[in-house]
């Protein structure tokens, strides 16, 4: 196990250096200059050359890679050009709001996603299933920023239940406070989710409610519920876990259009910025950043198969 | 002059007022935090630099000027005490107020006002570029004297340190940064800079060892009291969600908000409608150094082409919103305002446009307009124009891209003949306009121009710098170094409990408070 | 093949919803394909006079804040809408399909192509789009390869799978048993046991396209102005909503019919799928 764990990590490196090398190309190749964003276009070109020099930006493309790799691998990212801070530093401020989604967005697409889909497995073929199943593929059908907005006027300026964007950290208002502005965001991402969740579960449940010992406990008038409950959780748990995966390995990187509705100060938000702003250092950093938790939590994912999958088994 | 302020009760009940309503200093409310959401963030607050008009907008209040406008919008003496001008017009000897101090507690004095004086003319463009060929020296003649020596006579002086891009700096802070952005905001203004939360707000704070002014407030001019507690900026990116949550009381101010909200918007109770006028005018800027709008009488053509109405009711929907004018300055800055000139504005001629193209033996080039989708109704205004230039034969490659792009690419003679842009209000005289200028992008070359501008900068007697300014504006008509299309009011939505608001351009939130 | 795909349109027919999704795509394409023919008004055709007329006679869907007829917005942008899905699906049909065909078949190659589809999936779409945009200026062609890249390693793996697991049926042992080539055998065998689970792949993808289309419109990073998509007149109505529903409303409609219909083929199709396979493939 912990050697199928060590090469998986060995294989990663090559990837997450693609994504860096990738990234820093594509960004240089661009055009839009981060100085003259930042100076503006009125700017003197002596003002901007001394500024480009400052920066280094005045390099050749592969010396500024390599300072970069040198400098990424003692875990310094160099300074966001914008926000006069270190890369690192910019990332961590962002993860609170963006980790606390993730979780959210996760829950409310387990709480829906998890029951619709086994009461539609238990109502197999019938209204209910047709129902359930229904409302599941509407909730992967619509743009999620068109649901966004829509629980923006309905439950932040109709009802008032929740505020209608922003973020407070923990820090200054308490967990609750910080939680109550994500419950919208949550429900944003988590809804569309929750219909891959549903679909997953109900497919479980068929297959374990069309086992043959479940077929006698039926056939026989005895309450099937313990037996299913039983054999059921361990299925509905891989394909939750399945999903679970890809909604943290997109989620951490940012959920970047639920975050720019609600105006969550996330990564999402860090990335698109910094990309708009030809931030260099900050994108490269944040793409880096992605790249790892992406990887790490498909890593995570695999191995979990195996806690709760007896069936799989890996070298 | 006309108002600039417009009742809020009235407005309320959809009526106008004549006359402007100043906040009465006496009623004020203190305490509280005033939440204002806002389209972004800036990239910095030093406002000398070009950092647009939300820097501008928040510097305001961190930081003062030796001069500001009033409501008249003239100059009036702000951290400056008084002035005078030599006889020859030469050198301008100013008195600094005493007692200031800046947020950090060090005293404000004419060291202060040298070293930031010198910075801004090597930083700030339109002193760069218009002043610093004329400036022969600044120099401290005491700690509360300052003496401006220019090389020839010129009025814009006192104008141009009104700007907003004129702050005084501590002298340290000057030191510490030269020549690139300061990064610590200590100014002596009536709100001191707490601190900066990307993505999430700037805080300001109030200054208790502000030293107000005496005068009653007029425009920026007069006393500056600051009720809020704190102020904070909130970067809001969606317009929807700017709305709702001044509706749902979580902002108490929304800027930028879409014009074409403000029908629905004038009557809903929860909020209260603010038009900002003047506010900025939107422009085609014309490529004169090279391609087909080299050509004087394209440019004509394109300009016959034009309906502005369209133009104007596309970008900005309400007829409350904007005026059709094409005279460079609004109505509202009466010192500018003039009609000379601008009989080619708004012709509406598709056929003389037809006609134009061919006595100029127009071969079908692609005519590239380059705009973003940064300001919609810069992206709206260049559809209706797009289509209106190809109604009069112009083939028309409307090239949508970035705002960091657009402003890589209108550096580049070869890569257009049209960008799309703005300019903000500005209460200044005419000799700010970058367009102007030979330097700026688009290049105009005019030697009939530069002979005007430089009799104008020189001539002391007002009605002398309107008769030249009519020349001028009739001249930009005649040759086209840019099409006006119009002027917008800005939007913005207060709640109903903030009272004392200017309904102005970069709206003071000092002198305001919440009931 | 034939029998592949004769059984794939038989499970269409056994599952009404997926006879309901089928019809439904086809429905919204026709329309798209007609759209020349149809009698509206141009799709851009400004009328700044008559902007925000709620939907009525003469606009039946209403006009948007530049007077434009919403209606001829939404056919058109149909036109766009399901290129571009087309497009990144076909993208990612091509590109996957080949890069999991080989993966699956030859396992050295495996592990190195796989990665690198992780890295691809690993890079977040929206740089990648805003630098292409900038790159290439606002186009469909940029669009495309945004969302194709992203997705076409989603294809990779669900084709891989299904290869891994055709590999080692019996049949193709014994094919190779009596000496066929790997070319005749993937033409033969492979390809044709991995038709099902690409036809749902495919489906999701066409789906997940239009609405990554949106959702860079939504951002300000799409196709040029004059070219209506579902996601530029969602994105352009988004201010209206208060005032011009007509203007949000029908668009969202037409995405979610497109895109719902496309989940139900899919998922008619994917029920039909042996278990097995379904299961190893993850679908």
């Amino acid at each position: 196990m912990s050697r199928y764990v060590l090469r998986r990590l060995l294989s990663a490196v090559p990837v997450v250096v693609l994504v860096a090398v990738i990234v820093f190309v594509a960004v240089q190749l661009a055009p839009g200059d981060p100085v003259l964003v930042m100076l503006g276009s009125d700017a003197r070109p002596e003002v901007i050359e001394s500024m480009r020099r400052d920066l280094g930006l005045d390099r050749p493309i592969h010396v500024q890679f390599l300072a970069w790799v040198g400098r990424a691998l003692t875990g310094d990212l160099g300074r966001s050009l914008f926000l006069d801070r270190p890369v690192t530093t910019a990332i961590a401020e962002r993860l609170e709001p963006t980790v606390l989604l993730t979780f959210g967005a996760v829950a409310v697409a387990i709480a829906i996603g998890v029951p619709a889909g086994i009461l539609s497995a238990v109502r197999k073929g019938g209204l209910v299933d047709q129902a359930f199943m229904l409302l599941a593929l509407s909730g992967v059908s619509v743009p999620e920023f068109w649901l966004a907005l829509n629980l923006v006027v309905v439950f932040g300026v109709d009802l008032r239940w929740f505020p209608v964007a922003g973020y407070v950290p923990i820090a200054e208002g308490g967990l609750l406070a910080a939680l109550r502005c994500l419950v919208m965001p949550a429900f944003a991402v988590g809804f569309v989710q929750s219909a891959l969740i549903a679909r997953m579960t109900r497919g479980a449940m068929i297959e374990v409610l069309s086992q043959d010992y479940v077929r006698t406990a039926r056939a026989k008038g005895v309450s099937a519920f313990g037996v299913v409950a039983k054999h059921a959780f361990r299925n509905v748990l891989v394909s939750v876990v399945t999903v679970v995966g890809l909604v943290f390995a997109l989620a951490l990187g940012g959920a970047i259009v639920v975050e720019t509705v609600f105006n969550i100060p996330g990564i999402g938000r860090l990335l698109v910025e910094s990309v708009l702003r030809r931030d260099y250092t900050l994108i490269q950093g944040v793409v880096l950043y992605i790249a790892v938790a992406y990887v790490l939590f498909n890593l995570l994912v695999d191995v979990l198969y195996v806690y709760i999958d007896p069936r799989v088994r890996y070298g | 002059m006309r108002r600039i302020a417009i009742g809020a009760l009235l407005l309320a009940l959809g009526l106008s007022v004549v006359g402007p309503r100043w906040a009465d200093a006496q009623e004020g409310k203190r305490g509280g935090t005033l939440r204002v959401a806002t389209i972004g963030e800036p990239p910095g607050l030093d406002t000398m630099l070009p950092y647009g008009i939300l820097a501008q907008h928040i510097g305001k209040h961190v930081f003062e000027n030796l001069f500001t406008f009033d409501a008249n919008w003239r100059p009036v003496p702000m951290l400056a005490e008084s002035y005078t001008t030599s006889a020859d017009g030469k050198v301008y000897t100013i008195r600094l107020r005493r007692g200031v101090r800046f947020h950090d507690g060090s005293a404000f004095d004419a060291a202060d006002v040298v070293a930031s004086l010198e910075r801004w003319v090597q930083v700030e463009s339109t002193a760069k570029s218009l002043l610093a060929p004329n400036l022969e020296s600044i120099r401290a003649v005491d700690p509360q004297t300052v003496e401006v020596k220019l090389k020839a006579p010129s009025w814009v002086l006192i104008y141009m340190l009104a700007a907003d891009a004129a702050p005084v700096y501590p002298s340290e802070l000057v030191q510490k940064f030269g020549n690139q952005p300061i990064k610590e905001y200590v100014g002596t203004g009536p709100y001191r800079f707490v601190q900066w939360l990307p993505d999430r707000h700037i805080e300001l704070a109030r200054f208790d060892g502000y030293a107000a002014r005496n005068e009653s407030p007029s425009g920026f001019a007069g006393k500056r009291v600051a009720y809020h507690d704190t102020i904070r900026f909130v970067p809001v990116p969606d317009v929807s969600v700017r709305v709702a949550g001044v509706q749902s009381g979580q902002y108490d101010v929304a800027l930028d908000v879409n014009p074409d909200m403000y029908q629905t918007l004038k009557d809903d109770q929860r909020v209260r409608s603010l038009l900002i006028r003047p506010f900025g005018w939107p422009f085609f800027a014309m490529n004169k150094a090279q391609g087909l709008f080299a050509d004087v009488r394209l440019r004509r053509a394109f300009l016959a082409a034009l309906d502005m109405d369209q133009l104007m009711a596309a970008g900005f929907g309400d007829p409350a919103l904007y005026a059709v004018n094409g005279s460079i300055y609004p109505k509202e800055i009466a010192d500018w305002y003039t009609t000379a000139g601008t009989e080619p504005y708004n012709q509406k001629a598709t056929a003389r446009a037809k006609q134009l193209l061919a006595e100029a033996g127009y071969d079908g080039k692609p005519l590239r307009i380059i705009t973003s989708r940064q300001y919609d109704f810069l992206y709206k205004i260049s559809l209706v124009a797009a289509q209106q230039a190809r109604a009069a034969g112009f083939n028309v490659d409307l090239q949508v891209v970035e705002w960091a792009t657009l402003v890589e690419r209108r550096q580049k003679p070869d890569q257009y003949e049209i960008f799309v842009t703005f300019n903000s209000m500005s209460p200044a005289p005419p000799l700010y306009q970058l367009w102007l200028f030979e330097f700026w992008p688009g290049w105009w070359k005019n030697e009939e121009k530069d002979r005007l501008l430089a009799r104008f900068g020189a001539a002391t007697d007002p009605a002398i710098r309107a008769e030249i300014w009519r020349n001028i504006q009739a001249l930009i008509w005649s040759e086209v170094p840019i099409v006006k299309v119009g002027d917008f009011f800005g939007y913005a939505l207060a709640s109903p409990k903030l009272e004392g608001v200017q309904e102005t351009y970069t709206m003071p939130f000092w002198n305001t408070w919440t009931r | 093949m034939t029998g592949r795909a004769a059984a794939v349109m038989g499970a269409l027919g056994r599952r009404p919803s997926s006879l309901v999704g089928s019809v439904a795509v086809l429905v919204m394409l026709v329309v798209a394909l007609a759209a020349p023919w149809l009698p509206i008004p141009g799709p851009n055709d400004l009328d700044v006079v008559n902007r925000l007329k709620a939907p009525g006679a003469g606009h039946w869907f209403g006009t948007d804040d530049l007077g434009r007829d919403v209606l001829s917005r939404v056919v058109y942008g149909a036109r766009v809408s399901l290129l571009v899905g087309f497009l990144v699906s076909g993208f990612a049909l091509v590109a996957g399909g080949l890069v999991g065909l080989v993966g699956g078949y030859y396992s050295r190659l495996d592990n190195v192509l796989m990665r690198l589809m992780d890295g691809f999936m690993a890079f977040p779409n929206i740089v990648l789009a805003i630098l292409l945009m900038a790159m290439l200026g606002a186009s469909v062609t940029g669009i495309v390869v945004a969302l194709g890249i992203t997705y076409a390693p989603r294809m990779a793996r669900v084709v891989r799978s299904a290869v891994l697991v055709v590999r080692e049926a019996t049949y193709v042992e014994s094919a190779r048993a009596i000496g066929s080539t790997d070319r005749s055998i993937i033409a033969r065998y492979v390809t044709p046991n991995c038709i099902s689970p690409i036809v749902v792949q495919w489906t999701f993808i066409f789906a997940y396209a239009i609405l990554g289309e949106a959702s860079l419109s939504f951002l300000g990073i799409g196709v040029p102005p004059e070219v209506p998509t579902w996601g530029t007149i969602l994105s352009e109505g988004r201010a209206y909503i208060g005032r011009a529903l007509w203007m949000t409303l029908f668009p969202g409609l037409a995405i979610f019919w497109t895109v719902l219909g496309l989940n139900l083929l899919g998922d008619g199709v994917r029920d039909s799928l042996d278990p097995y396979m379904r299961k190893a493939v993850g679908l």
